[in-house]
């Protein structure tokens, strides 16, 4: 949920207009929908379980590798899996328009994009996924149950974080290009759907312990006592999400050529543009360091031009990545864990 | 958390207080509308857009301190997006006798309007009672169904964070920092897992009290909002001023 809220002013008024009319139309189905199988004096009571999402977004998860970042809940797919798709979103929307109206998080005009991206996409696909993998047969053990709730969160996440570039291309008021700000987002999108995967499954597992009937689709659960996953299912699912992370980001290097360096040095579109830079001589300082620089590197330019070997080198490069990250953390919580903890900040 | 921490300055005195929010909602929402759709590379017809929110703001005794940090919380995105924009959108376009990157037009633009957008709605928000501003809502036309689960979720919001972060000090005080990264995820899970069933079992009882206390359906309240000359004279005052604001616009270009 953090800060991917649409701002009024990266849409113009005739596409905020058309999204809000297909947020309201889609709303308006959602309504109908849960009134058939609630009694209608009760939907107004959904609005109490919307403040349970904020609630919930109070309690912190302190990420493992990164220590001073924590993430939390956002709530979409865990009120799908509990509630259904159709009031999961009635309760997502008031959240969204009690954000905008109070927290002003994304603006008037933006409501409808916010409601689609944030609210209708994770609730409707998320439980479509969730659903598709649980399966149709009985007796569901853990580790499906995990596979399908990590599976919805991360695709209903990602897949509503994926509506932002559309919108905002088709407003036309921001010139990134479409590619590069869709592989940002769902990159940046594929970490906070893992963390909401974890969470999630860590409150339907408790759920299915204590009251496996406030779950839908736990007839088909396995009456087993067990909610504990192993270490490889979780590894696995994590290590999937990598592996897409790694290859979007090999994608990226190859489809765009360093973005700074692209920004003075070339310019295919524009063939009036001049470089800022001159093409360096070899006797150069920075001519010598680049070519350090490729014989040093592990995997010199992502591995040239083909593709198999570019996925493996953003792979590495994830791993690599993620690996000092680690160590880094380690380092600087070492530090501080001698300090007093801090006290719980009390708002 | 209080209730006094979101309605701060809602509950004070001023002629935009009084105003009905019909009016204000309506007057807004116009006024973002119009601002949103002034051309992406001119800055300088911006400049009488910042009337409506200031006036709003002062007259309203709202702290300017107040309504910037509230701005900045919420920019990270739209900054992140502005500050990128430069880089692609390269052709030169005059601005001020000379010549800049179209980029830092737009993101300047972006910037000012999400500015000025943010503050005509914290001035909206935060000089109307919120229980003022759902009455408005459904006059205007927003379903009643809406209408009350935004105020059950407003009613509730403040019961269940002071629980959750009860829930939270208590983790803190018996984890810290020290626990293993499962036993951390699945305190979370039981945190809000608990906090959901005892949301599920609150809301059953609210609406057994509801029902007991003759609830069927409807709300009704003593509070009725007026909409009387003077939100007339507001809502065309501003009509006139962003007509005139936007026609500033095609006289510049």
């Amino acid at each position: 949920m953090l800060a991917m809220h649409m701002a009024n002013e990266l849409l113009t008024p005739v596409v905020a207009g058309v999204l809000a009319l297909l947020a309201a139309g889609l709303l308006g189905v959602a309504c109908r929908r849960t009134r058939r199988s609630l009694d209608p004096a009760r939907v107004p009571l959904m609005g109490v379980l919307g403040a349970f999402v904020f609630a919930a977004q109070m309690i912190n998860f302190t990420l493992p590798f990164m220590p001073g970042t924590s993430g939390h809940l956002g709530g979409g797919v865990l009120l799908a899996i509990v509630l259904g798709p159709h009031a999961g979103t009635l309760v997502m929307a008031s959240i969204l328009i009690v954000q905008c109206l109070i927290f002003q998080d994304g603006g008037l005009l933006a409501l409808g994009a916010n409601i689609l991206n944030m609210g209708v996409v994770p609730c409707y696909v998320g439980y479509a996924v969730y659903r598709a993998v649980l399966g149709h047969r009985q007796g569901v053990g853990a580790a499906r149950l995990y596979a399908a709730t990590f599976a919805a969160s991360v695709v209903g996440v990602v897949l509503g974080a994926a509506c932002v570039p559309f919108e905002t291309a088709a407003a036309g008021v921001i010139t990134v290009p479409l590619r590069l700000f869709l592989l940002t987002m769902i990159g940046v999108h594929l970490l906070i759907g893992a963390v909401e995967g974890l969470i999630t499954f860590a409150v339907v597992a408790y759920l299915y312990r204590i009251r496996p009937d406030t779950l839908r689709g736990s007839e088909l659960l396995a009456k087993a006592t067990r909610t504990r996953v192993g270490w490889p299912v979780v590894a696995g699912s994590l290590a999937a999400v990598a592996m897409v992370l790694g290859g979007l980001i090999s994608h990226a290097a190859s489809a765009y050529p360093d973005g700074l360096e692209w920004t003075y040095a070339e310019r295919p579109a524009d063939p009036h543009f001049q470089p800022y830079v001159e093409p360096p001589d070899e006797s150069s300082l920075t001519a010598r360091a680049e070519a350090f620089q490729q014989r040093a590197a592990l995997l010199p330019d992502y591995g040239g031009d083909d593709t198999a070997l570019k996925t493996v080198a953003g792979l590495v490069g994830t791993i690599v990545t993620l690996v000092v990250t680690y160590l880094i953390a380690r380092l600087l919580r070492r530090k501080t864990d001698s300090d007093a903890p801090a006290p719980a900040r009390a708002t | 958390m209080h209730h006094d921490y979101l309605d701060r300055y809602a509950n004070q005195d001023s002629p935009v207080h009084d105003l009905d929010a019909r009016a204000k909602v309506v007057a807004v929402l116009l006024y973002t509308v119009v601002l949103v759709s002034v051309p992406k590379y001119q800055l300088a017809p911006l400049a009488p857009f910042a009337v409506l929110p200031l006036a709003m703001l002062v007259v309203g005794r709202i702290p300017l301190n107040f309504v910037l940090k509230r701005v900045l919380i919420v920019s990270p995105f739209v900054v992140c997006l502005a500050a990128f924009n430069p880089i692609w959108d390269a052709q030169l376009r005059p601005f001020a006798g000379t010549w800049v990157r179209g980029g830092w037009l737009v993101a300047a633009s972006v910037l000012i309007k999400f500015t000025l957008g943010m503050g005509a709605l914290i001035a909206l928000t935060s000089t109307t009672r919120f229980s003022d501003l759902l009455a408005g809502l459904q006059r205007l036309g927003v379903p009643r169904v809406l209408v009350m689960q935004l105020g059950f979720l407003y009613r509730y919001l403040f019961v269940l964070i002071d629980q959750a972060m009860r829930m939270r000090r208590a983790r803190d005080a018996r984890l810290g920092g020290y626990a293993s990264v499962t036993l951390r995820l699945r305190a979370v899970g039981g945190i809000v897992g608990v906090l959901l069933l005892r949301t599920l079992e609150q809301a059953e009882r609210i609406h057994q009290a509801m029902q007991a206390r003759g609830y069927d359906g409807t709300v009704r309240t003593l509070r009725r909002g007026c909409f009387g000359w003077g939100e007339v004279l507001f809502l065309l005052a501003v009509g006139v001023y962003v007509t005139a604001a936007r026609l500033s616009v095609l006289v510049t270009s």
